[in-house]
């Protein structure tokens, strides 16, 4: 049995320019240990498929319309508050983007991060203390002794992104979402970061839901790999047979148009038009506007649904898409 | 020749009882007209002061900046400012660089009137349609404000904007970097396409390698204020020689060999 499976998750917003549907039916599912990728661009419903299960998405304007998160044999989307805040920040953790904005600027780190540890561990001040400045160390800040009394300003971006996977990881979590966790550093501190959740990943046995949109870094980091458009998976596959085999029309154009791709002074490949309005309800596939690289004029008029290629390949099972 | 020439240039920021700090200090590099020069170092190297430094926003501590065979370091603020026009930028967030308030028209308008103070009624508009034109806007979108468009639209107006006042030099720093990849190669192909087009000369600042790879002529690594690799990009790509342009390399994220 999985660790966690998500099926047909829809979370919409009501909004006054109508029903946004920022998930539209989602399924997934992640096994212990495993480090599963979310890719897609801005509004594609990768941050919301993810918040939706942790009981983050503001409600109203959200609503979770359906489907289900088991996770240990409870449905996160309908526990209720007080079973799911036993597992928030316990059993499920997730670091930001953005740790200055995540952390609390007028909160010592030390008062921050034993939080987690008093609230679910029922850990007293000292031995908590003690338990922090450990993780501290673990996540190779120096001299965490002193570091731990110490505000977020003066910590630089990947220290402090240092700071939250030590905070998100200090109950040992069996599953740890990190939402864009590097996209605000610079790549040498990328590199430590991402190396970092990896290292303590294999420690703890922690399995990881890694959302980005960075082709680049999803590959090097995850086994399997989901890409999502307007809302839905549009291809699901091993990380080395989705950048090998790309089916979906849209993983295609996805990894043609980054520049790592292309010989110099060539022109780059651009996706046509926008992605869509996920305010709208979108008929049929969703792709089909934007379809260059595949047939247009074969895309499903009703929404297509995953099918197994063989080999855990999964794609969206719309002819003018896989043409 | 030449068309853009720093000499030994050097920003220091004092620090009260201490050494002053170092954001710029020496460098030296020459850009010729047409050229893309790609600038990549981590925050805090220096990048950021380096271009203020050559637009003239801050005065430098030592060197001398020379724009077309003037020297830009020994004019007065009444010099500076005319010269200004010759130089803009792009910078990372559109939606932070542009007035809230303002509608795409007067954005433009204003930008336009910095060079042309006088124009005004249909010359304006006929000028303002060829620019969003010229970035790939479309002109039904003249009255809308930035908040409705995407980020990459966004990004169209911030360029819109820096092309008004007909600049020589752009300094465009990591003009792509808060956009999707899908979008980021519309700008990249448009900014390669501007440059060609419009005979104009580039800084294209960025952390992003392979970005810089593609569309930079040349390379040049700045850590802590210096140069420490100046390349042709391939070149340099491929047989970096300085420690640090290893490192950097050797952190980016790559896509598995596709083989």
């Amino acid at each position: 049995m999985p660790l966690l499976e998500v099926n047909e998750l829809k979370t919409h917003f009501h909004t006054r320019n109508g029903i946004v549907r920022a998930v539209d039916g989602v399924s997934f599912s992640l096994e212990k240990g495993q480090t599963v990728g979310i890719v897609g661009e801005s509004g594609s419903g990768k941050s919301v498929t993810c918040y939706s299960m942790l009981g983050l998405i503001p409600m109203p304007p959200g609503k979770i319309e359906g489907g289900s998160a088991i996770f240990d044999s409870i449905n996160l989307l309908n526990c209720g508050e007080k079973k799911l805040r036993k597992v928030r920040g316990k059993r499920i953790s997730m670091i930001f983007q953005d740790p200055m904005t995540s952390l609390n600027p007028y909160l010592r780190i030390a008062t921050q991060i034993t939080e987690p540890l008093r609230l679910h561990m029922g850990m007293d001040k000292n031995r908590a203390l003690k338990e922090a400045i450990k993780a501290l160390g673990e996540v190779g800040i120096p001299e965490p002794d002193k570091r731990i009394q110490m505000y977020p300003h003066e910590f630089s971006g990947g220290m402090r992104q240092r700071v939250m996977i030590a905070m998100a990881l200090i109950t040992k979590p069996e599953i740890l979402i990190a939402d864009e966790p590097t996209t605000a550093l610079d790549v040498t501190v990328q590199k430590q970061i991402l190396d970092l959740i990896k290292e303590r990943q294999q420690e703890l046995g922690t399995a990881v839901i890694f959302i980005t949109h960075d082709l680049a870094v999803i590959s090097e980091v995850c086994d399997e790999i989901n890409v999502m458009y307007a809302g839905n998976i549009v291809e699901r596959a091993k990380a080395d047979e989705l950048f090998q085999k790309p089916l979906h029309a849209y993983t295609r154009a996805l990894l043609k148009s980054i520049p790592a791709m292309h010989a110099k002074g060539e022109e780059l490949y651009t996706i046509p038009g926008l992605p869509p309005d996920v305010s709208k309800l979108i008929r049929g596939c969703a792709f089909r506007p934007r379809n260059e690289l595949g047939d247009p004029e074969k895309c499903l008029p009703n929404k297509p649904t995953l099918k197994d290629t063989g080999n855990g390949h999964w794609v969206q099972d719309c002819p003018g898409c896989l043409a | 020749m030449s068309y853009l020439q720093l000499i030994d240039l050097k920003t220091h920021f004092p620090v009260k009882n201490s050494e002053p700090i170092k954001a710029v200090d020496g460098v030296s590099l020459e850009i010729v007209k047409g050229e893309i020069l790609g600038l990549v170092g981590e925050s805090g190297c220096g990048k950021s002061t380096l271009s203020r430094t050559v637009m003239q926003l801050i005065a430098p501590t030592g060197g001398r900046v020379i724009l077309n065979g003037e020297e830009l370091t020994s004019l007065n603020d009444e010099e500076v400012r005319r010269r200004r026009l010759d130089f803009q930028m792009i910078f990372q967030d559109p939606y932070a660089s542009l007035n809230p308030r303002m509608t795409v028209f007067s954005t433009l308008a204003e930008a336009l009137r910095t060079r042309q103070p006088h124009l005004k009624d249909g010359k304006l508009n006929q000028a303002i349609a060829e620019l969003m034109e010229r970035v790939g806007l479309d002109w039904r979108y003249i009255r809308n404000y930035p908040h409705e468009f995407s980020g990459g639209q966004r990004q169209r107006i911030a360029i819109a904007r820096a092309l008004a006042p007909q600049p020589k030099l752009i300094i465009a720093d990591e003009p792509v970097s808060a956009l999707d990849v899908s979008i980021q190669s519309q700008i990249l192909n448009l900014l390669k396409g501007l440059v060609a087009d419009l005979d104009l000369t580039m800084i294209f600042i960025s952390h992003d390698l392979s970005v810089v790879r593609y569309i930079a002529d040349r390379i040049a690594v700045m850590h802590f204020g210096k140069i420490v690799e100046l390349g042709e990009s391939e070149q340099l790509m491929a047989n970096p020689s300085h420690d640090y342009t290893k490192e950097l390399l050797a952190a980016i994220p790559r896509i598995r060999d596709r083989t």
